[in-house]
């Protein structure tokens, strides 16, 4: 956001510049992502394509601050990651940054609102604002009405659209979205894009996806092609956002 | 017998596998095993110690007396001349001396001291000074003075409470009054040449010695006692020393002329202490390892519900539910075994090395503290069984079985089509 | 942040392997009902020694003459040769507000004979009235009665009985040394037989009325050895001595007035060894409980490494990973201690109410002279079990810190994308 607007490059909602994320396994070294440099604007839609095994969920993780790189540099709104303690990214994933998983990773122990609404608790956001915030999404995104049910007793596409809810209610900047169409059926996969189109609309959110669902590609902005880690292309489909 | 060996190795790889819940389970029954071994030695060297010192008070681990006297003591129950010879003969068969630390007879009856300031019951004992010295722990616990002498007549060795009771000093005369054999009220004046203080105020306050001859001579019961006691160097030879003795003198106590008392029933209070120190040890035990095994069956059955797919695999290759139980019983075996032996291997060693001169309380208590006519020494020597580490061997087996068999139950009990089924 | 959601989560997750939970809880509820029930055993053990030590003869206060301790000689007594006045010394402590009852006494060592047979005994010269009150000698009547007072009767143990071959009815000759040189005798009628249980008391102490015995050993009326008095509260006894010493000293003797325990100071050293004790059982108890907890932790932390990971990679501090943990061990430590709870407090009301007994494994034994029952007496201390849950929640606090701590350090990528 107004982080600074002292120029471009710290304008940019995320910035690489030749990360290297090389793995140990036993005694091989992997190299999972090698020497990726690109810069998203704030506002984009883009997609990360690519075999299994070709750097983007690892990728994802680093621009994320689940990982640190091995070399290079990451900027995310012009901070450097590298230089955060794990607890300033943490506060910075909370406030800044929205997940989407595959597995959509809801917490079993607490209900749809509460999953929801998680973000915001540990924003200290009071609840009266959590429940208008959340039940607010849960109108726009058709699951009124199963607010305390638990995970177990939601569909697919039902869990994913309270993951992506949880990933978008404390309006970060960025949300960073790992194959979150994988486990749905097209109608279920649709509603979601729909749901994410609408938001990055909206609100200007800017969505990373890594995929290799077609149909997410299709409806990305800007198509990220990657290889063994590193980009092999890079093209931008269609007309940016208005903001 | 290979299956057998299969299962164990299938154990022992599961138990590698759960490295870190197994070596937490292990802990738990390592420190639990050290502390049974540590408190089950201890305990044995305090009570080892209680029962030699009221032996040694008293009338020894074994006393040989008439069957009436423990109740009436009253000379009238003094053993015959010929049931004494029995007795002493039959403590010389060899394999009763191997183990006999000393045998002493004693003349004991129950009269008055009496001095210018009053008069206290006692508990009056004419002993041989040489054996008695042997035999005895009140020689050692003299503060003032010297123990009997063999030369001495109208000696007394008494208490520091009695000494005191009738105001006393080393050297003051002071009269004994007691009934003698024939039935008459007998005086006897004596002379304290020794004063001794044992911390038991039952004992202090009453037992006197003098010497046997001095006795006789008083008492008009010439060279009869009325106990012969016997110190043994172990409580643990007790039983058997006494089933020997009965034996051998059958005919005697058949006849009623003489009875064999071990500690037990010649000093019952001392038992029940014993008894209830040793009560509440076991319940101890029993506590620390009924935790510890709510531990095992946790640990045991977790690593059963974890590998439902696994014990499904190997029913489907022809296991049988109660082959799968066994292995869980085999896991739990090994598990509590191993860590049980380890505990308890170093419960023996850190006792042995810390506290092999005794666990001191004396920063608790002194030599005043008794209980059940003993003084409780503040150290205590532990004293090592192997029959105690059998025991806790077998313990430790039994909780280890036991705390298995609830999730072996549940592991035989695994649908195999079910375990199967999901893919992940 | 308010409480924020750790509470919440760390409760419902105890909820989610409930046989485990359940194993768990057992373990630390077991553990909680042990540590009670024995510190209840403990004090109950203390509480029996205390009372069977002073309320048989000894009560749980003596006034005596400065000399007379620990000698004993029976010409000092109170107020020394001239005597005090008996009847206002014993109203005065009997006055005091802890004090229940106080009685005088006069001691005499002699000779008890049935003419066949001689034992040796104390004599203790009591006013029966007031003794009932301070000394249950006197209420442990197997036959007769108790002496009346300014009569020769006397009141002997069973074992005195049997060693005399006497009964109720049969008369005694009674020798003792008197406090002027002489030796006094007279023939007594035995009015009772009492049994305290100790063969040695009931073998060597006899009662007869003050007056009688007075005159025997050539005692005045006013020549007494000892008062003794109960409390309310044994452990009121020394605060009353301090009370009674300033209170008695207007009246000109040269007294002292003890406690028990100072009296009995080995007494005293182990109810407050025992005090210590209690803590030992405590750490020990739950040092061997916090394995189990530590385990079940460990291994509920493990199984939802996932979840940690995902709270992480929404931006939650590893801090607060760490407070999620010890909340649910709170929460199971909570369960644990209700569930303690729920199975102690029958149990002490039980033992409390009808003490097992346990004869059938173990007789009478005897702490310090002090004769203990054969049976589980426990005494509530209810500071002592809420010290307990207080351990048993620090217990499950302690145990998770491990499992906590793992937990925080979950490599959140890798466990994503792991599985």
């Amino acid at each position: 956001m107004n982080v600074t607007d002292m120029n471009d490059r710290n304008s940019a909602a995320v910035r690489t510049d030749a990360v290297w994320k090389i793995f140990e396994q036993e005694a091989e070294e992997v190299q999972a992502v090698r020497g990726v440099t690109l810069v998203i604007k704030p506002g984009e839609f883009v997609a990360m394509a690519g075999p299994s095994g070709s750097g983007k969920t690892t990728l994802l993780n680093l621009i994320g601050g689940l990982t640190r790189p091995s070399r290079g540099g990451i900027w995310v709104e012009g901070r450097d990651i590298a230089a955060m303690s794990n607890r300033a990214l943490a506060r910075m994933r909370l406030e800044r940054i929205g997940f989407i998983f595959q597995a959509y990773n809801l917490l079993p122990v607490l209900t749809a609102l509460e999953n929801a609404e998680f973000p915001l608790l540990l924003q200290g956001v009071n609840g009266g604002e959590r429940h208008r915030r959340v039940r607010e999404l849960f109108e726009r995104t058709g699951l009124a009405g199963l607010e305390d049910r638990r995970p177990g007793k939601l569909s697919g596409g039902q869990q994913q659209r309270v993951a992506v809810i949880r990933a978008v209610v404390g309006e970060p900047a960025l949300v960073l979205a790992d194959e979150p169409t994988a486990n749905l059926d097209t109608s279920a996969s649709d509603a979601l894009l729909d749901m994410m189109e609408e938001l990055n609309r909206d609100l200007g959110t800017t969505f990373v996806f890594a995929t290799h669902d077609p149909r997410v590609m299709e409806r990305s902005r800007r198509l990220i092609r990657l290889v063994d880690g590193a980009i092999e292309s890079d093209e931008r489909r269609g007309s940016e956002p208005e903001r | 017998m290979s299956r057998a060996i299969i299962l164990v190795r299938l154990a022992l790889r599961n138990l590698r596998r759960q490295a870190r819940r197994s070596a937490i389970t292990a802990a738990a029954m390592i420190v639990g095993g050290a502390l049974m071994i540590f408190s089950l030695t201890i305990g044995d060297g305090g009570h080892e110690d209680w029962i030699r010192s009221g032996a040694r008070m008293g009338s020894g681990h074994i006393a040989i007396q008439a069957p009436n006297f423990q109740k009436s003591r009253k000379i009238d129950d003094r053993l015959a001349a010929s049931a004494r010879g029995a007795a002493v003969s039959a403590l010389q068969s060899p394999s009763i001396t191997e183990h006999t630390l000393a045998v002493v007879p004693q003349l004991a009856v129950v009269g008055l001291a009496s001095s210018p300031t009053g008069a206290r019951p006692a508990q009056i004992i004419g002993v041989d000074p040489i054996a008695e010295a042997e035999f005895s722990i009140l020689d050692d616990k003299l503060v003032e003075g010297r123990y009997l002498e063999p030369d001495d007549r109208l000696a007394a060795y008494v208490g520091a409470g009695l000494l005191e009771g009738l105001d006393l000093r080393l050297g003051s005369r002071f009269v004994l009054t007691a009934q003698d054999a024939d039935g008459e009220i007998a005086g006897q004046l004596v002379r304290v040449v020794g004063v001794y203080r044992s911390g038991v105020p039952e004992i202090d306050q009453v037992v006197i010695h003098i010497p046997l001859t001095t006795a006789g001579s008083w008492l008009r019961s010439g060279d009869d006692v009325t106990t012969i006691a016997v110190l043994l160097e172990s409580s643990d030879r007790v039983e058997r020393t006494s089933q020997k003795l009965n034996r051998e003198l059958s005919a005697e106590i058949e006849a009623g002329d003489l009875t064999v008392l071990s500690w037990r029933e010649a000093m019952p209070v001392l038992d029940a202490a014993v008894r209830i120190d040793d009560l509440g040890n076991y319940v101890w035990q029993g506590i620390m390892f009924g935790i510890i095994a709510l531990g095992i069956v946790n640990t045991v059955l977790m690593s059963v519900l974890y590998r439902k797919r696994e014990f499904g695999l190997l029913q489907a290759l022809g296991f049988t539910p109660r082959q799968t139980g066994g292995l869980i019983v085999t896991e739990g075996i090994i598990l509590t075994f191993v860590s049980g032996l380890i505990g308890i291997a170093l419960g023996l060693f850190l006792t042995w090395y810390f506290f092999r001169d005794g666990l001191d309380f004396s920063f608790a208590w002194d030599e005043d503290w008794s209980f059940s006519g003993i003084a409780m020494d503040p150290v205590f020597v532990p004293l090592f069984r192997t029959t105690r580490v059998i025991q806790s061997l077998v313990f430790l087996f039994m909780i280890g079985i036991f705390a298995s068999i609830y999730p072996a139950y549940r592991a035989t009990r695994i649908d195999v089509a079910e375990a199967m089924k999901f893919e992940r | 942040m308010a409480s924020g959601p750790w509470w919440r989560i760390g409760w419902r997750n105890i909820g989610r392997n409930r046989r485990r939970t359940l194993i768990t809880a057992a373990g630390l509820a077991f553990g909680y009902l042990a540590v009670v029930v024995l510190i209840g055993l403990m004090d109950g053990l203390t509480a029996e020694m205390i009372e069977s030590g002073t309320g048989v003869l000894s009560g749980q206060l003596q006034v005596h003459d400065v000399e007379y301790r620990p000698e004993r000689k029976i010409y000092d007594t109170i107020g020394g040769r001239d005597g005090a006045d008996v009847e206002r010394l014993v109203r005065e402590i009997a006055a005091d507000p802890v004090v229940e009852a106080a009685a005088p006494r006069v001691f005499a060592g002699g000779l008890v004979s049935s003419g066949e047979s001689t034992v040796a005994g104390i004599l203790m010269g009591v006013d029966p009235e007031l003794e009932a009150e301070v000394s249950s000698l006197m209420n442990g009547m197997v036959r007769g009665r108790a002496p009346a007072a300014a009569t020769n009767e006397i009141l002997i143990g069973t074992e005195m009985a049997r060693q005399l071959e006497v009964d109720v009815g049969d008369e005694l000759i009674l020798v003792a040394p008197a406090a002027d040189g002489s030796m006094g005798n007279d023939l007594y009628t035995v009015s009772g037989v009492y049994q305290s249980g100790m063969a040695e008391l009931d073998g060597s102490y006899a009662v007869v009325p003050i007056g009688t015995l007075q005159i025997l050993v050539a005692l005045d009326p006013g020549r007494i050895h000892e008062i003794a008095a109960t409390v309310t509260d044994p452990w009121m006894a020394p605060e009353a001595a301090d009370r009674l010493t300033a209170g008695l000293s207007p009246l000109g003797l040269e007294v002292e007035v003890a406690a028990w325990t100072e009296l009995r100071p080995e007494m005293l050293d182990y109810a407050q060894l025992a005090d210590g004790w209690r803590f030992v059982v405590i750490f020990i108890v739950f040092a061997i409980a916090i394995f189990g907890v530590a385990n079940t932790m460990l291994m509920a932390t493990y199984e939802r490494r996932r979840e940690i990971a995902v709270m992480l990679a929404l931006g939650t501090t590893p801090f607060s990973i760490v407070r999620s943990v010890l909340s649910e061990a709170v929460a199971l430590g909570i369960l644990s201690l209700a569930f303690g709870a729920a199975i102690t407090f029958p149990v002490m009301f039980w033992f409390h109410n009808a003490p097992p007994d346990l004869s059938w494994i173990y007789g009478d034994y005897t702490i310090f002279g002090a004769l203990i029952r054969p049976r589980l007496r426990v005494e509530y201390n209810f500071a002592m079990a809420l010290w307990t849950g207080v351990a048993l929640l620090i217990t499950a606090l302690v145990a998770s810190l491990y499992p906590a701590a793992r937990a925080a350090r979950v490599p959140p990528a890798d466990t994503l994308s792991g599985l």
